[in-house]
């Protein structure tokens, strides 16, 4: 399996302020962790970016070179981005061992043009776009190619239909479907009247416990007459 | 057919804000290309389906689209030439809170360029700055 060296520091400071001014100084704050412990890391912003490029969603082991000589192994987990404007705010790293088995997710890419696609025109939708597997670091495959090129409308590929290297345990449901080929959808023109004047019923409203408060007030009313 | 939900609690809702981002939500979790809003405010039902139909339209056939938002939030009026009291309006439309950086729409099944076009003409039925996103973009 492929290996990344990125330089990482350790970080002393914690918490909202602390992460807000070493995003200022274009540092990214994360964590790396493994069973309870865990230890705060730091990046620069523009060399964890490019490694979060460059691999594009694939499982790539990551070695983490401190400034003190040390190194350690580790995948990455997770990263949150802002919602606008996509920087990166935080990345989340697993530390791992070489003799360990882990549980990781991994992305599934599909090959060839099917031809529920290209005689058909049907639409390929996407069920499961990455499963779970267990199996030793080094193992762990980048991400899994599946062929759809024999695929017809109506026709679907499954967990069961991956084919793996030894060594590689699936987790995920061999029933689940990953890929399947649908109908296309034509939109039905409405006509323009009903398009001009479409009229807002009022929804139903949720009386609970109102039955027992009405019938209280009409015994009230009742008894004062 | 204009969205709207089935059953509601409380005919009437108050105000509200809108402050802060959409942080759930906020990623193409079921296409290839979405439509990011990068500003906060109301799309009503009759705005979210003339941008739907945008879609579909540009799109002809052979596309897949999801509405990732929808208006569960009753928005009432006063009759025209009434006087302020009396209580609160009668519901009128119903409209989605968005919050920037919302997924709005979603699709696959088409070219970029078929979907960028697409989400360009269904941006300009909505009330909200939008942005054409890819899954998996570029991390800055």
């Amino acid at each position: 399996m492929e290996r990344i060296t990125i330089n990482a520091e350790k970080r002393e400071e914690f918490g909202k302020g602390a992460a807000r001014n070493l995003r200022r100084k274009n540092m990214t704050p994360a964590i790396l962790y493994r069973g309870g412990d865990s230890l705060p890391i730091k990046f620069s912003q523009k060399e964890l970016a490019q490694f979060i490029n460059t691999t594009a969603g694939e499982q790539v082991m990551v070695n983490l070179q401190f400034a003190d000589g040390e190194s350690r192994l580790a995948l990455i987990k997770d990263y949150q981005l802002d919602p606008i404007k996509g920087d990166l705010l935080h990345a989340d790293f697993f530390e791992v061992s070489l003799t360990e088995e882990i549980k990781v997710t991994v992305h599934i890419t599909t090959v060839g043009e099917a031809i529920g696609i290209k005689r058909d025109g049907g639409i390929l939708q996407y069920l499961l776009r990455e499963i779970e597997v267990e199996c030793l670091p080094d193992r762990i495959p980048g991400h899994i190619k599946i062929d759809i090129s024999g695929l017809e409308i109506g026709q679907s590929l499954h967990v069961s239909d991956l084919k793996l290297e030894e060594g590689i345990k699936v987790l995920t449901d061999p029933d689940e479907v990953i890929v399947n080929i649908i109908a296309p959808v034509v939109e039905e023109v409405a006509p323009a009247e009903v398009v001009a004047a479409p009229e807002v019923a009022e929804p139903e409203v949720i009386k609970k416990g109102k039955k027992e408060e009405v019938a209280a007030v009409e015994e009230k009313e009742k008894e004062k007459k | 057919m204009l969205l709207m939900p089935k059953k509601v609690k409380f005919r009437k809702m108050q105000k509200g804000r809108m402050d802060g981002k959409a942080y759930s939500g906020s990623t193409v979790s079921f296409g290839d290309f979405g439509l990011k809003a990068l500003e906060p405010g109301w799309v009503s039902s009759s705005q979210i389906e003339a941008a739907r139909i945008a879609i579909t339209r540009h799109a002809k056939r052979g596309c897949k689209v999801w509405i990732r938002v929808f208006p569960d939030k009753p928005i009432t009026k006063k009759p025209a030439e009434t006087r302020m009291g009396k209580g609160k309006g009668a519901p009128e439309y119903w409209v989605a809170v968005v919050r920037p950086g919302r997924i709005l729409y979603e699709m696959s099944g088409v070219t970029e360029a078929v979907a960028k076009e697409a989400m360009r003409l269904a941006s300009h039925k909505l009330p909200v700055a939008t942005r054409f996103i890819k899954r998996d973009q570029e991390v800055l």
